[in-house]
C-alpha cells in the first residue's frame, strides 16, 4: 500500500488504468462483441474460478519453476564458459562461431526436435528455455570479462593473488554489471519462450492453461492467463531483479548503460 | 654497471634490461633499453623522466607485471620471473576494486594471503586509522574524494607488508593542498616501516622533496642518465625549511635542468 503514496509509481500504473478502462467501454458498450473480446467482468470472474480450484496457481508455479531451472543451467554454463572465452583466446576462437550459428536459432525452433527426444513436458521446456536464455548470458560474460581494466588484474597479482583471485575477485564481479543486464534480458526472453514451449510441448504451466482453454474456446480464461503472465513479469522484475541490481552495481557504481 | 653485484645491502638491481612494447599490427615501441641501476634496502628513489620515457614499463618490469626482453631484474638476490607479494605497488589508475569497500580494498592482500579474519579486521583497522579514514570503513571507491582513493591504495599495498613499494605517479591527481599532506605521510611511513621505495613522479619537486636519490631518465628509449644524490636526511624534510635551503635548491635547479634538456 505504500508504493500508491508513492507519486512515481502512481504514474506507472496510469497506463495500465487506461487501457482497462477503454477494454471495458468496447466490452461492455457492445462495440466488440463479447465472444470475441471478453471484458474485465468475465475475465476477473475466469481468474478467481480458476483460482479458487487452485488451478490457476499451480500452473504459476510450474512454469516459474521452469523458468528458474532454466536460468540456474544458463547460468553455469553461460557464466563459466563466457569467462573461459573471455580469459582465453584459443577458447574463445573455437566458441564463438558455434555460439553465433546456434543464437541465430530461435529457441523455439528446437520444439519439434526437442518433442522427440524427450516427449512433452518439463525436460523439453528447459531445453527450449536453455537455448533462449543461453547465449545472452554467455555473450555478457565475454563481454563483461573483456571490460575488467587490466590495473585490477595486476593490482591483485602484486597483492599475491592467483587464477582463482583473478576469477573470484576481479573478473567475476567486474563482469556482474553484463552478467546482471543478461539474466535480465535471459528472464525476459525466457520468459516468452516458455509461455510459446508450454503452448505446444507440455502438459501443464500457464501456456498450457492458454493452450488448453482455446480447446474449450474459453475466451475469458485464455485472457485471463495472459494477464497473469504479463503481471507475473512486473512482478519478477520489480521484486528480484532491480533488488539484486541495487544491491550489487548500482551501490558498487559500476552500473554501465549497456 | 652491467653486471653489477649485489651486497646485503642491495634490494633491488636491474640490469641491462631492455623492454619493447611489440603488437601484430605495429613496430614494436621500445621503452626501455640498457637500463641499469640498483636501490638499496630501505632506500627512496624516485625516478624522473619526460612523459612516454618508459618510467611505468620501468616500475611493470621491477613488479614482474611484464618480461624485459633483455637483462634482468633481482630482488633480494633473485631473479624476478613474475608478481609477488613481496613487490607491492601503487599504481598511477589506483586500481581499487570498485566492488570492495574500503575495508575489503585495505585487506584484499591479507584476504589472499590468508590472514585469520580476526587478525586482518585489525590490521585493516590500523590502516584505517593511519590514513585517517575512520567512518568510511564501508564506503565504496566512487564515493571517496581523490585524496582519499589514493590513500586506500596506499594502504592497501601497506598491509599487504611488501619489502620492496613501487609507486607510479601516486599523488598526480590530488590537489596541491592534499599532495603535501599524503607526501609527508609517505616520508613518514617510509621511516616507520623502513621499506625499500621505487616513486615514479613528473614532478621534479617531488622528486627532490621525496627522494634519498633521484634517477633522472632520458627520453624515450628510456635509459639512465643520471641518478643524483639528495644528501638531506628525512626527518628534515620539510617544503618551508627548505625553500630557503640553498644546497636543496641547487639539486633541485640541477635536477630540472636534467629534466628539460630530454624534452624536444
Ligand atoms: N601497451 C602498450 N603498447 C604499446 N606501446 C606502449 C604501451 N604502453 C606504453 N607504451 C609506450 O611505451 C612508452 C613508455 O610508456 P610508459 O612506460 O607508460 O611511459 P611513462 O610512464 O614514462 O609515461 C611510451 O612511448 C608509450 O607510448
Ligand atoms: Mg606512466
Amino acid at each position: 500500500m505504500r508504493s500508491l503514496r508513492n507519486p512515481e509509481k502512481l504514474l506507472g500504473v496510469l497506463p495500465f488504468a487506461v487501457l482497462g478502462l477503454v477494454w471495458w467501454l468496447v466490452t461492455a458498450t457492445g462495440v466488440v462483441h463479447r465472444n470475441v473480446l471478453a471484458g474485465p467482468p468475465e475475465v476477473w470472474r475466469a481468474t478467481t474460478d480458476l483460482a479458487s480450484r487452485g488451478l490457476l496457481q499451480d500452473d504459476i508455479v510450474t512454469s516459474l519453476l521452469r523458468l528458474v531451472l532454466a536460468m540456474a543451467v544458463s547460468l553455469v554454463l553461460g557464466v563459466g564458459l563466457g569467462l573461459l572465452a573471455g580469459l582465453n583466446r584459443p577458447v574463445s576462437d573455437f566458441l564463438l562461431p558455434l555460439v553465433s550459428f546456434f543464437n541465430s536459432i530461435s529457441g523455439i525452433a528446437w520444439i519439434p526436435l526437442a518433442i522427440v527426444w524427450f516427449g512433452l513436458g518439463t525436460v523439453t521446456v528447459t531445453f527450449v528455455l536453455v537455448n533462449s536464455i543461453f547465449f545472452l548470458i554467455f555473450f555478457n560474460t565475454v563481454l563483461g570479462v573483456r571490460s575488467v581494466p587490466a590495473v585490477l588484474e595486476n593490482a591483485v597479482k602484486t597483492l599475491g593473488g592467483g587464477r582463482r583471485e583473478l576469477v573470484l575477485q576481479v573478473y567475476l564481479p567486474g563482469a556482474l554489471p553484463f552478467i546482471m543486464s543478461g539474466i535480465r534480458g535471459g528472464f525476459g526472453f525466457g520468459w516468452r519462450a516458455l509461455i510459446a514451449a508450454e503452448l505446444t510441448a507440455a502438459t501443464s504451466g500457464l501456456g498450457y492453461l492458454i493452450y488448453n482453454a482455446s480447446n474449450y474456446a474459453r475466451g475469458d480464461q485464455i485472457l485471463a492467463g495472459i494477464i497473469v503472465i504479463g503481471a507475473l513479469w512486473i512482478v519478477i522484475d520489480m521484486a528480484v531483479l532491480a533488488p539484486i541490481e541495487r544491491r550489487t552495481v548500482q551501490r558498487w557504481g559500476t552500473v554501465r548503460q549497456v | 654497471m652491467r653486471g653489477a653485484v649485489s651486497t646485503a645491502d642491495t634490494k633491488i638491481v636491474a640490469d641491462g634490461l631492455h623492454f619493447a612494447y611489440r603488437s601484430q599490427e605495429r613496430e614494436p615501441v621500445v621503452a626501455l633499453t640498457d637500463v641499469s641501476f640498483e636501490v638499496r634496502a630501505g632506500e627512496l628513489l624516485c625516478v624522473v623522466g619526460p612523459s612516454g620515457c618508459g618510467k611505468s614499463s620501468l616500475i611493470s618490469l621491477i613488479a614482474g607485471l611484464a618480461r624485459p626482453q633483455q637483462g634482468r631484474v633481482l630482488v633480494n638476490g633473485r631473479t624476478v620471473r613474475g608478481p609477488g607479494a613481496d613487490r607491492g605497488v601503487v599504481f598511477q589508475e589506483l586500481g581499487l576494486m570498485p566492488w570492495r569497500t574500503v575495508n575489503g580494498n585495505i585487506g584484499q592482500g591479507l584476504e589472499i594471503a590468508r590472514v585469520p579474519r580476526a587478525r586482518r579486521d585489525e590490521v585493516v583497522a590500523r590502516f584505517v586509522a593511519m590514513i585517517g579514514l575512520g567512518g568510511f570503513e564501508e564506503r565504496y571507491p566512487h564515493e571517496l574524494s581523490g585524496g582519499m582513493k589514493q590513500r586506500v591504495a596506499l594502504a592497501r599495498t601497506l598491509a599487504a607488508d611488501p619489502t620492496v613499494m613501487l609507486m607510479d605517479e601516486p599523488f598526480a591527481a590530488v590537489d596541491a593542498q592534499t599532495r603535501v599532506t599524503l607526501q609527508k605521510d609517505l616520508l613518514r611511513i617510509s621511516m616507520q616501516t623502513g621499506k625499500t621505495i621505487v616513486l615514479v613522479t613528473h614532478s621534479v619537486e617531488e622528486a627532490a622533496f621525496l627522494g634519498d636519490r633521484v634517477m633522472v631518465m632520458t627520453r624515450r628509449p628510456g635509459r639512465v642518465k643520471e641518478i643524483i644524490d639528495v644528501p638531506i636526511p628525512r626527518e628534515e624534510r620539510d617544503y618551508d625549511a627548505l625553500a630557503h635551503d640553498e644546497p636543496f635548491n641547487a639539486l633541485r635547479v640541477e635536477i630540472t635542468n636534467s629534466v628539460r634538456a630530454e624534452l624536444w
